[in-house]
């Protein structure tokens, strides 16, 4: 199975944080993917279709929320999974997000451990050395 | 709501020393007295607001800034982009934990999009503390709106 993540933040800082810590997490991903706002991603989306977006909210030209919206609208990108990594959390947007069936939310700063079952159920685990090779070499 | 500015900053000091420790790996420690940092300073700041309203301002001399944007990305040296964008960004965390800290359930508070400027010898607001990492000062202030 191809696994890809959708990474959608302003910040080039958290978009690189965010990839270290899934890939030091020990997920197979094959494909990142990112974007700066929720209308670059919406481009990207329009491409592959990823399994899972990870997206900040307040970002410029399009935050998150609007671009799960947007997905939402959308047959084939209403099923992709999105966890919210973000400093926000008014209720506003902590009841909008639950609204749009938003799988997880983190609220920065997180710790890396934070982030790890959270996105484990729609990512896969690498497979271990040992597991990869029983006789151990 | 009644704001006492001193207590609000020590709420903000609490978020800045838990960001530096977890995610970059510093520790800071307050330094009596005021000081003013010189020569080439990164300042980042955000505006919250919500029951009260406020700016949360970080400076920090360009080159613990860029010892701290590549400890954070774990990167070597980081381009100066993404040395703004990492101040930027640890400025956005301290405010994000100064909210949390204020209203863990209520989460009445609004975050405005961060701000980074490089400025030479800046002024910070009068109510600036200085910090020292060991090797660097750095400041930290919350202005209040009234």
């Amino acid at each position: 199975m191809h696994t890809s993540v959708l990474i959608v933040d302003d910040s080039a800082t958290v978009r690189k944080v965010v990839k270290r810590t899934i890939n030091q997490a020990g997920f197979v991903i094959h494909t990142f993917l990112e974007a700066r706002n929720g209308r670059e991603a919406l481009e990207q989306l329009q491409q592959i279709t990823p399994s899972l977006v990870v997206t900040d909210i307040n970002m410029p030209e399009m935050g998150g929320i609007e671009l799960i919206e947007a997905m939402k609208r959308h047959t084939h990108l209403r099923d992709i999974p999105c966890v919210v990594i973000s400093t926000e959390g008014s209720h506003e947007v902590i009841d909008r997000m639950l609204e749009l069936g938003v799988v997880g939310f983190i609220q920065k700063p997180f710790r890396p451990e934070e982030l790890a079952p959270v996105i484990a159920p729609y990512v896969q685990m690498a497979v271990t050395t040992r597991a990869a090779d029983p006789m151990g070499f | 709501m009644e704001v006492i500015p001193d207590q609000l900053f020590d709420v903000v000091v609490h978020a800045a020393t838990e960001v530096f420790e977890n995610m970059l790996f510093v520790s800071i420690y307050p330094v009596a007295g005021s000081s003013s940092l010189t020569g080439q300073v990164i300042h980042g700041r955000i505006r919250y607001q919500g029951p009260h309203s406020a700016t949360v301002h970080l400076y920090l001399p360009a080159d613990l800034a860029l010892r701290l944007a590549g400890d954070f990305l774990g990167e070597g040296t980081p381009d100066e982009e993404l040395v703004l964008d990492a101040c930027a960004e640890v400025a956005n965390m301290v405010a994000g934990r100064h909210l949390k800290s204020l209203s863990p359930d209520a989460r009445l508070y609004r975050l405005a999009m961060p701000q980074v400027a490089v400025e030479i010898d800046p002024v910070a607001p009068p109510q600036a503390r200085t910090f020292t990492t060991g090797r660097h000062l750095l400041q930290l202030a919350l202005e209040v709106e009234q």
